[in-house]
């Protein structure tokens, strides 16, 4: 979950002040193509005021990824090392997006201190996506694979 | 006598190697990859040499590199240590080409004992006790006599086999059949060979191995056995000398062969012969043409510097040991030591935040790590060894408790855990135990 700036409490702060809201029941923030959204009891027609700020692309692109993603549904690295999606150059990956898998069905490799680790897939589930790129490094925690 | 060598290796072995060419007053060099740059080997060396980046496969195992780097420094000769080079039979065939001695055995050698089928031959031919098995399997009379010879359990294996494909362990004759059958299809899958051979299947055998050191004028010595039978997945975790289920008599019966075997094929430097052992009987496995990583254990109770004798020897020295000169004094052990956790063996590089080794009488470390030291993912979990000695196995075991408890290594995970498990366990503590141990070990 991308964290909430100053920017974004300023803005909200903004959004209240400008029209004058009372009573603020709820407030949401969307980080891709920035979005603020505020619910008021005190509105009457509508019950809600939006108002979409556009940010420079480079801010949307750091906060994408990351954001709303259960960290349940997050297979992250248990090791350091390089991992291979497939289980040698000459056979197809494990796993593709938007195929289902079992829980223990194996994901990918990491090949640390000349053993091949499987990593196996935590729950049952669909891939959403495949973080990780084949034979890249990666580092303990790092971001492998989401689930949906 | 050598006047430099050139040590390609690293670790702990590196640093073995460098302290005995040391004592024998001969410069030494070391290859590094780019993230060993700061290894202790490197620290340690007369001279070191970059070789390429971090995988082994563009550094320690480059061929063209390390050859370089020995010209460059002039080296008079290359120490392989274990594992990456040691036992490629390529690398020491150009190395030969180079007029530079690789400390170890001939080319030649090495190709005779990295071909297994053509290794148990040449054991048969010399009366070294091998597992008895049939290869041709297109006569079913010939089939149902070696069973009746041999019994069940037999084992059908793959003849481009390993890793566990292709076999099938056959307990009765109805499964015979479609065992083979089975055995076939996969091997065919696994290996493109659909050859497979039956053997007789040692249900819980011990591993024992023989150490062998040779000169170049056919003079032969065995130093003992070592018990390797403390595996995980084929890896040896703790390595014993003597084995406590030997006498002197089978001791001395199977170093006989072992060294009648040795003549006859004329070899050179230190070599192992590994062995299964059941009900009393020896099955010869194979041959490591190379110094082990459990050879300290033989040191300790020998009182002979395998290294030293291994340089020696390959400067085409004549032993100055006669068989008669060694025995077995004591008992040694020895432990090693993982970057890895101890339950999961999940592997664990990372930076030494805080390191004390365990020292005082009969305590040996054979380790290159250091405080502050980061361990690359790149290469062995093997961090270090730790062996201890003592009068009797008791003694022995004592310290390696007290050593083991002594040992910190902090920052990453270490099989330590495990050990003081393994050291302290009834089965371990008897000394009966089998190749079975750690698959029911928890």
């Amino acid at each position: 979950m991308t964290k909430i700036d100053k920017t974004d409490i300023q803005n909200i702060n903004l959004i209240i002040k400008e029209t004058n809201l009372k009573g603020v029941s709820k407030v949401k923030i969307k980080k891709n193509n920035y979005e603020i959204e505020i619910t008021s009891d005190s509105i009457l027609q509508g019950n809600q005021i939006s108002q979409v700020i556009d940010r420079p692309n480079e801010k949307n692109e750091k906060s994408e990824s990351v954001e709303e993603i259960d960290n349940e549904n997050i297979v992250k690295s248990p090791m350091v090392g390089v991992a291979y999606l497939s289980a040698d150059p000459n056979s197809a990956p494990y796993i593709k997006i938007g195929q289902h898998v079992k829980a223990g069905d194996t994901l990918l490799l990491i090949e640390a201190m000349k053993t091949f680790n499987e990593i196996k897939a935590p729950r049952s589930g669909i891939i959403k996506k495949i973080v990780v790129l084949n034979s890249q490094p990666v580092e303990y925690g790092d971001t492998l694979i989401i689930f949906e | 006598m050598f006047k430099k060598i050139l040590i390609a290796n690293r670790g702990e072995i590196a640093l073995r190697v460098l302290r005995a060419c040391r004592e024998l007053g001969i410069k030494t060099v070391a290859i590094h990859s780019d993230v060993d740059e700061s290894a202790m080997h490197v620290r340690m060396a007369d001279e070191s040499i970059c070789v390429g980046p971090a995988s082994a496969q563009s550094s320690y195992l480059n061929i063209p590199a390390i050859i370089t780097a020995a010209t460059l420094t002039d080296a008079d000769a290359i120490h392989p240590g274990y594992g990456f080079l040691s036992e490629n039979q390529r690398f020491a065939e150009i190395i030969e080409e180079h007029n530079i001695k690789f400390i170890g055995p001939s080319s030649e050698h090495i190709k005779m004992m990295g071909n297994k089928i053509d290794a148990k031959k040449i054991m048969d031919d010399s009366g070294v006790p091998t597992v008895k098995g049939i290869n041709d399997l297109s006569n079913k009379e010939k089939i149902n006599d070696f069973i009746k010879n041999v019994k069940y359990p037999i084992i059908v294996k793959a003849a481009s086999g390993g890793g566990g494909k292709g076999m099938r362990v056959v307990t009765e004759d109805d499964d015979l059949e479609k065992s083979i059958k089975e055995a076939k299809i996969e091997a065919k899958k696994s290996f493109n060979d659909e050859n497979v051979y039956l053997e007789k299947f040692l249900t819980s055998p011990k591993h024992i191995e023989i150490q062998v050191l040779c000169d170049s004028h056919g003079n032969v010595v065995t130093l003992g056995e070592r018990d390797c039978s403390i595996q995980r997945k084929h890896q040896k975790l703790i390595e014993e000398s003597p084995s406590s289920v030997l006498n002197e008599t089978e001791r001395d019966k199977i170093s006989d062969l072992c060294r009648k075997a040795m003549k006859k094929i004329n070899y050179e430097g230190v070599g192992t012969l590994e062995f299964l052992y059941e009900n009393n009987e020896f099955y010869f496995m194979e041959m490591n043409t190379r110094l082990q990583v459990e050879h300290p254990v033989t040191e300790m109770v020998t009182g002979i510097d395998l290294v030293k004798e291994q340089i020696l020897v390959a400067t085409g020295e004549k032993l100055q040991i006669n068989q008669s000169d060694i025995s077995l004094n004591g008992n040694s052990i020895e432990c090693r030591i993982n970057a890895e956790h101890p339950e999961s063996f999940i592997p664990s590089p990372g930076k030494i935040t805080q390191y004390h080794q365990p020292g005082g009488l009969g305590v040996r470390v054979d380790s290159a790590v250091y405080d502050g030291y980061s361990i690359p993912s790149n290469y062995d979990s093997m961090i270090g060894k730790l062996i201890t000695y003592g009068s009797n196995r008791q003694e022995a075991l004592k310290k390696m408790t007290r050593a083991l408890e002594e040992y910190v290594i902090m920052g990453i995970n270490t099989n330590i855990q495990l050990h003081q498990k393994i050291i302290k366990s009834d089965e371990f503590t008897k000394g009966n135990y089998d190749i079975n141990f750690m698959s029911k070990f928890n």
